[in-house]
């Protein structure tokens, strides 16, 4: 197996089996074994280990299986985001506060709810 | 005959679905986006539906990359909620209205909109999410249709409005007499990978509301590329949109849209009288 080996589909496999709780349990226990079940590569394998999440959103890897990898981390999709802008989770939440206030006057809403002051 | 009473379209974040979840729904943040879903919940209730047909996109919790049909309709009894990684969320089974849905899948085919019947559907946020606020007693039977906004090649935002279209002369001709609400789900603008992740293209979430209100078809002439690049790569879950837009009657008119703005979200939620009225 070469060092730049991957394989996408294999990958999309493993992260579509965390859907089940055993699965999860596994992955929980031992991550590089779980992910030996499937044939991701060396470099998919490597991706995955090291939660590279924006590696593998470019090698075609669905941001909606990412999520799953991220439930069985216990990384959100915020921290998660926060990563593949090259972010910290401060920086990322200053940037979504900033971006809510810039917004705001385009919200179109019922009369008695107003977007919250920040 | 059946009628359609009304359209409604909506987000269907996870976002929303862990706010109620959580109880966080009355948080300041989280209340405009509730009030307007509760809003959007009395409306449709005094349009009394019988059935909903619920146009959503699946996120890789029931389809898969082995195959992955452009679009499908569930014609089972029931559906289970799915485990999208953290457990399923504590709703029971959702009812399917499986003759309304038969008749649909027959009508499309012989519409030319060659779709595929699942008898086992899971169900995740891109149906649920909003689905606690807009039938509280959970007792309203579904028709759920998905569009493949996911695996290459999608379909076009064109053919998604001829598969509306269709949806909306099959519950015309079906026999019985039914009082159905057709829902789109998905969207506004979101963006959910790379340098641009969580960035809310609020501007185009307001064009896009503006033409479904005043001319929706032109909406067609969007490719998803188009969708991508003025929204945000996720965004093009608003085919659903179009295609529940698409089912009613020309003359439909929109009632409300609410919009808001909020976190990596454009939240929208708007309603469509179609024709005649409760």
């Amino acid at each position: 197996m070469k060092a730049d080996d991957i394989n996408t589909y294999e990958i999309s496999r493993l992260l579509y089996s965390l859907r089940e709780p055993a699965n999860r349990e596994a992955f929980r226990a031992g991550a590089e074994a779980y992910c030996r079940r499937f044939a991701p590569g060396a470099r998919g394998m490597r991706l995955l280990l090291e939660r590279d999440w924006q590696g593998l959103v470019d090698e075609g890897v669905s941001v909606y299986l990412l999520t799953k990898l991220g439930a069985v981390s216990g990384v959100s999709l915020l921290q998660m985001g926060a990563k593949m802008r090259g972010m910290s989770d401060d920086q990322f939440q200053r940037f979504i506060e900033e971006q809510n206030r810039r917004n705001r006057p385009l919200a179109v809403l019922p009369d008695e709810a107003r977007p919250p002051k920040t | 005959m059946a009628t359609i009473i009304a359209g409604l379209g909506c987000s269907h974040a996870p976002s929303i679905a862990h706010a109620y979840d959580s109880g966080n729904a009355r948080s300041a943040a989280m209340a405009p986006l509730f009030e307007a879903f509760a809003r959007a919940a009395r409306w449709l209730a005094e349009r009394r539906p019988d059935a909903l047909v619920v146009i959503y996109n699946d996120h890789v919790d029931n389809y898969f990359f082995d195959a992955w049909p452009a679009f499908s309709i569930g014609v089972a009894a029931h559906y289970e909620i799915a485990d999208e990684g953290w457990g399923p969320r504590r709703f029971p089974s959702v009812r399917g209205h499986r003759a309304l849905a038969r008749h649909i899948a027959a009508h499309l085919v012989e519409s030319g909109i060659d779709l595929t019947a699942s008898h086992r559907m899971e169900l995740d946020h891109g149906f649920l999410s909003p689905m606690p606020m807009i039938d509280e007693d959970w007792c309203i039977p579904v028709v759920p249709v998905t569009i493949n906004v996911v695996l290459d090649p999608l379909p076009t935002p064109s053919r998604c409005w001829a598969m509306g279209e269709a949806i909306g002369s099959a519950i015309a001709c079906y026999g019985e007499d039914l009082r159905v609400a057709v829902i789109g789900t998905g969207g506004l603008s979101h963006q959910l990978t790379g340098r641009d992740f969580g960035k809310v293209f609020a501007e185009w979430d307001r064009e896009f509301l503006a033409l479904l209100e005043h001319a929706p078809q032109t909406l067609t002439r969007y490719t998803m590329a188009d969708f991508a690049r003025l929204g945000g790569e996720h965004s093009i879950e608003v085919v659903q949109w179009l295609a529940m837009r698409a089912a009613l009657p020309a003359a439909s008119r929109m009632d409300f849209s609410y919009y808001y703005p909020f976190g990596l979200m454009g939240y929208a939620i708007a309603g469509f009288c179609a024709g005649e009225a409760a």
